[in-house]
């Protein structure tokens, strides 16, 4: 992510244009990156408008020189997370469990990427919503974690070792998530490439 | 996934990288020491390494399906005028961004919560602001538990009777009344006389208006009680379903309290006694309801009677009911 300090310095002036610039530029893969966090198309229109809203009242209170994109994407985080926890906590209290699934996210594509995603989306919302999150950044915005770190204000160390508790409580709940033919089917492909292709 | 365990291998001790530092790997990310773990994975070919990274890539390329969303996901666009307009609200008028926002994107959110935490403080102190001002409404418009204050004055929502008996027993003006709700002695502006033939009786309010509702007592000796120096209290507006207590304090005499007086279905009741001489009148009865919620009902006092010139006293403070601790 590139510390834009001009960008900084208008955004902090509250320079109208460049307010409008960044949402221009901004706009979609924040709004993406909610959608896929929260699940919900019209929930993530609102929570990236929220976040410029966010963008604009607190920019005054930075200083110096950052990451500009790591600090909108870590506010986005922030309103994806807290919207998750309240859902979580909703649906704890009604005793049933989150099996919805936005239909928006199964977009064109071929049957069987649509039912993988459907999956996945699936595995994603039986997960602690930080783990998704982290998921997110890095396989759906395709943020290093380098650029993680920034966003989650964590060491990239740190960032490391929690994408792979992620990813394999991802493959743990996935596997469940799949039919037990696909899953059988999946486990064999492992085998099958580990034994048939050997060592790479 | 288990890591961090050792094995020997070309004559050599190798640490397996733990799953991280392999998925880190798998996915090109920045790794201290990367040359080492090229080298163990790569060259060395550990097995056992080379098989959890081909299940880290499986994951992966399932993952990345993630990625793959935006060529086929279009969000419409975000009015920037609007946003714009939102944001300069949120900041200038303090206002929920929500609320500031009256365009496409003016949408019923199911994430707001109905009972907000912040709620809470506030709905705390207007419960106390409430209880506040429900005791001082209390306080001002009902009567005070406390009949006098601490600093010699009578509260000015009980109904004190002045009362002078006329010393001319052949007047037809058998006795005069005269009220003062301060308990003081009377001004001419506050002064109500009742005149009468017979007896010398006197309701009146605190506001020296006469009232017919609140309890009363007062003398109704008649001229021929006068005569014998016999003191006859009446008592009326009482509560028929309580019996009444007269409490009777003479100058420089124990207290007397007249208990359990019966009230008739009208709320009156009557109570007389002969007093041998002008030291044996009382200056000051109260009345009380008895196994009423309510302490001091009615105060009579009283400064002349027939011929005897009564003084004038000053109540101090007094607890409810109490009458040891009264004067």
């Amino acid at each position: 992510m590139v510390t834009d300090v001009q960008g900084v310095e208008r955004l902090r002036e509250r320079d109208a244009q460049a307010f409008r610039s960044l949402i221009d530029r901004l706009q979609q893969p924040i709004t993406g990156y909610l959608h896929r966090l929260v699940g919900d198309r019209e929930v993530a229109l609102d929570l990236a408008q929220d976040t410029f809203v966010q963008v604009y009242k607190e920019i005054n209170k930075t200083s110096g020189e950052f990451a500009l994109d790591a600090w909108i994407y870590r506010i986005a985080t922030n309103y994806g997370l807290r919207y998750l926890n309240r859902q979580r906590l909703r649906q704890f209290v009604r005793l049933d469990s989150r099996e919805s699934f936005d239909e928006s996210l199964a977009v064109a594509g071929p049957e069987d990427q649509t039912e993988t995603r459907i999956l996945i989306e699936q595995a994603l919302g039986t997960m602690r919503p930080i783990d998704a999150a982290l998921l997110q950044l890095h396989y759906g915005n395709g943020f290093t974690y380098e650029e993680i770190s920034q966003v989650m204000e964590m060491s990239s160390e740190a960032v490391r070792k929690r994408v792979s508790r992620s990813v394999e409580r991802f493959r743990r709940v996935y596997g469940k998530k799949m039919p037990s033919v696909r899953s059988q089917r999946y486990e064999n492909s492992i085998k099958v490439k580990v034994t048939s292709k050997g060592i790479k | 996934m288990a890591g961090n365990t050792r094995f020997i291998s070309f004559n050599d001790v190798h640490k397996h990288p733990d799953d991280s530092i392999l998925l880190a790997y798998h996915r090109g990310q920045k790794l201290e020491f990367r040359s080492s773990y090229i080298q163990h994975i790569d060259i060395e070919k550990c097995p056992r390494c080379l098989q959890k990274l081909n299940e880290l890539k499986q994951v992966s390329t399932t993952l990345d399906v993630l990625g793959d969303m935006p060529p086929y996901q279009h969000y419409p666009e975000l009015s920037v005028a609007d946003t714009y307009a939102r944001m300069q609200n949120a900041l200038h008028h303090r206002i929920p961004a929500k609320a500031a926002s009256n365009g496409a994107y003016n949408r019923q959110r199911p994430r707001k919560s109905v009972v907000r935490l912040i709620s809470v403080p506030v709905a705390f102190v207007l419960a106390i602001l409430f209880t506040v001002a429900m005791l001082v409404f209390a306080n001002l418009s009902g009567r005070s538990l406390i009949p006098f204050s601490v600093d010699g004055g009578t509260s000015n929502v009980q109904n004190t009777l002045t009362i002078g008996v006329s010393p001319h027993p052949k007047s037809t003006q058998a006795a005069t009344a005269i009220v003062s709700p301060t308990g003081t002695p009377c001004s001419q502006s506050r002064t109500y006389v009742a005149r009468c033939s017979q007896a010398a009786t006197a309701i009146v309010s605190p506001t020296g208006a006469p009232e017919a509702k609140g309890p009363e007592i007062n003398v109704c000796s008649t001229q021929a009680n006068i005569d014998q120096l016999r003191l006859v209290i009446c008592g009326s507006n009482f509560d028929s379903t309580h019996k009444a207590n007269l409490f009777v304090y003479m100058p420089g005499k124990i207290p007397v309290l007249y208990r359990n007086i019966p009230v008739d279905k009208l709320g009156k009741f009557q109570i007389g006694w002969k007093i041998a001489d002008c030291g044996n009148v009382p200056t000051y009865i109260i009345g009380y309801e008895v196994a009423s919620s309510r302490s001091i009902v009615a105060k009579l006092q009283i400064t002349s009677f027939g011929s005897c010139t009564l003084p004038t006293i000053t109540p101090v403070a007094a607890s409810s009911r109490g009458f040891t601790n009264f004067w």
